[in-house]
């Protein structure tokens, strides 16, 4: 149990790679905090910073307020799983679990006692005599799984753990570890690329791009309010439709103008758009959220649907305007490519960002 | 009629004049050694001793032979365990650490070049250096030299085990609450275990069987097995009984060596 807190730590490569840029994040005592970022965003780097096989190459990092910066890792009772599965060869399953123990010269008996509990929770308890080199990846995951979750340490630092194992364990595991997690009340900081493992596993979301900490929040905060395009794409499946448009002002009537096509919206104020409609804009919306009819509506605009792909039990309509495509994700049904299908992007689901920097206008 | 498999035949018949080949002066060192002087000049030569005896054996096990053998064991064992010992340091350093101002292969190529010369290029500076210092015949100043001479082989053979061992696996062992030199003890050594039995049993050949170091600075004092053997000759007649029992004595560590670590040995070239 800990709360970390990393203080604006930056980490760069061989003088030029800048892998964190600045970092401030802070991880309550007892929570479940996701990294989430596209490959190289530095979420990995900030995570070996934690544990501290990386030295920061300015800033801090502290566990309780304590300041752990130059602690080596074997001091510092962290707990981590790496992207692929780091088993002990030569040792068996039993010895591997209970390596992190040995180290800790815990009596034999405990040893066997917790080794025990952990292999019943992750369902290996017949492989513990088994050697390990003819285990599958998975197998191989959850026994590394298990070595973590054998020990109590401050911080759970798992870093993409479920990417290298199948589908099916990774449900699997997924369930486990959101259990262990409420059962055990730890500090555990999760990294993936995976928004759909840290919108359902994760307390408090970290974004991540390019080194740098995007938005920091509950996951419906993440979800609903992206701070910028790229929180709003990354986080979604798909991610947002982001139009280029401006606001125009007809008859004291707002609308949103986007070349292909014009969006009456009645529910802005003038003023307001008078306040943000001089620079270009971008216009996000959720493809859950457009609302689309097969035949025409007053004030809809017109499209023609280039493709449509489903998803489980609902379907991504590809819809063109011109040269715009907007995504809508709707509730499964059979439409024919070239179909003309009407849509209408609600109001209350419209989130504006700065053409320029990309960062969201607050209303 | 049974169809003859002639790919399987021809595969067994150049393994058996193989095995010949190699066998052949073994088997004929041995039967050397249990013959009189005089039995091993006779025309035709007899392909088991015409008087079987252990005359050989006891004038090499009597006199300065014995003195050659475990001066070579000490020198031998000396020099492999320091080559090994610094080459396996040496061998994490160049897989780990990146070198400033050298790159790691420019740095490690630096090193092979030793074994690029002929010892006999470097030897005659290193003989005066060992006279200088007044070291010359000792075992001290043999088993530095064999050190020396082998660390470039121990440090690339270790290099490669060191190199397919995942950085990540230590980094485990790390964060799993062991520090850099239980790691090393606990999870590195164990891994590499058949390249350190590799890299002993080269060297050992190596070392075991050099003769212009051990001719050059030993052979008054300090005589090794090797510079003995050319000393074994009565006049302008060559003792040939009396060298075969020493090749064979010499060759004994040797086979026991290679017999207990061939199957690492094996995996250096499959590897």
């Amino acid at each position: 149990m800990a709360r970390v807190f990393l203080e604006k730590v930056r980490k760069v490569f061989d003088n030029k790679v800048v892998a964190v840029d600045g970092l401030t994040l802070e991880v309550p005592d007892r929570g479940l905090v996701s990294l989430l970022g596209p490959s190289g965003c530095g979420k990995t780097t900030t995570m070996r910073i934690i544990a501290g096989l990386e030295s920061p190459t300015s800033g801090r990092v502290y566990f309780d307020g304590q300041d752990v910066t130059e602690v080596p890792p074997e001091k510092r009772d962290v707990a981590m799983v790496f992207q692929f599965p780091v088993i002990y060869p030569g040792m068996s399953v039993y010895e591997n679990i209970a390596f992190p123990l040995v180290a800790r010269k815990m009596a034999k008996e405990e040893i066997k006692k917790r080794v025990e509990e952990v292999a019943e929770i992750f369902e290996i308890t017949d492989l513990l005599s088994k050697r390990t080199y003819a285990l599958d990846a998975g197998m191989k995951q959850k026994v590394v799984l298990a070595r973590t979750f054998v020990r109590r340490p401050k911080v759970y630092l798992l870093d993409e753990p479920l990417t290298a194992v199948d589908p099916k364990t990774r449900m699997e595991l997924r369930t486990i570890l959101k259990r262990l997690q409420s059962d055990l009340g730890q500090t555990m900081i999760y990294v993936t690329h995976d928004q759909s493992e840290s919108l359902t596993l994760a307390d408090k979301i970290a974004v991540m791009n390019e080194g740098r900490l995007l938005q920091y929040g509950s996951p419906e905060e993440v979800y609903s309010n992206p701070n910028n395009t790229f929180v709003g794409y990354f986080v979604g499946n798909p991610g947002m439709n982001f139009i280029n448009c401006s606001l125009a002002i007809e008859n004291n009537v707002c609308i949103l103008d986007a070349q292909d096509f014009r969006h009456f919206l009645p529910e802005i104020s003038p003023s307001f758009a008078r306040e943000i409609g001089q620079r270009s804009l971008i216009v996000g919306i959720r493809p859950e959220n457009v609302e689309v009819s097969f035949t025409p509506r007053e004030n809809w605009i017109t499209s023609q649907c280039i493709l449509s792909e489903p998803i489980g039990s609902r379907v991504v309509l590809h819809l063109k305007v011109g040269e715009k495509v907007i995504k809508a994700k709707v509730p499964r049904v059979e439409v024919e490519p070239g179909a003309s299908i009407w849509f209408h992007l609600p109001i209350e689901f419209l989130k504006f960002f700065d053409g320029e920097t990309q960062e969201a206008v607050k209303a | 009629m049974k169809k003859v498999d002639w790919k399987r035949f021809f595969g067994i018949l150049g393994l058996v004049v193989y095995g010949i080949f190699v066998l052949f002066p073994i088997y004929w060192t041995i039967n050397t050694s249990f013959k009189e002087v005089g039995d091993v000049y006779k025309v035709p030569p007899s392909f088991i001793p015409t008087k079987f005896t252990l005359e050989a054996y006891k004038f090499i096990l009597q006199g300065t032979g014995r003195l050659a053998l475990s001066n070579s064991l000490v020198v031998a064992i000396g020099a492999t365990l320091i080559a090994v010992f610094l080459g396996t340091m040496a061998s994490y350093a160049y897989s780990r650490y990146p070198f400033t101002g050298l790159t790691n292969e420019g740095a490690q190529f630096n090193l092979l070049t030793v074994r690029m010369f002929p010892p006999i290029a470097f030897l005659l500076p290193i003989f005066w250096l060992w006279k200088t210092l007044g070291l010359l015949d000792t075992h001290f100043a043999l088993i530095v030299t064999y050190s020396a001479f082998n660390l470039p082989l121990a440090v690339w053979l270790l290099k490669g085990f060191m190199d397919s061992l995942p950085r990540s696996i230590e980094e485990a062992s790390y964060v799993d609450g062991y520090s850099f030199w239980q790691t090393a003890r606990r999870v590195v050594l164990p891994l590499i275990g058949s390249g350190l039995a590799a890299t002993v049993a080269l060297c050992w050949i190596f070392i075991w069987n050099e003769f212009i170091i051990a001719y050059l600075l030993g052979g008054t004092d300090v005589i090794l097995y090797t510079a003995y053997l050319p000393a074994l000759r009565r006049g302008m007649r060559i003792m040939w009984n009396q060298i075969a029992a020493l090749s064979v004595l010499a060759i004994i560590p040797s086979v026991i060596i290679l017999v207990l670590f061939r199957k690492y040995l094996i995996k250096i070239y499959l590897r």
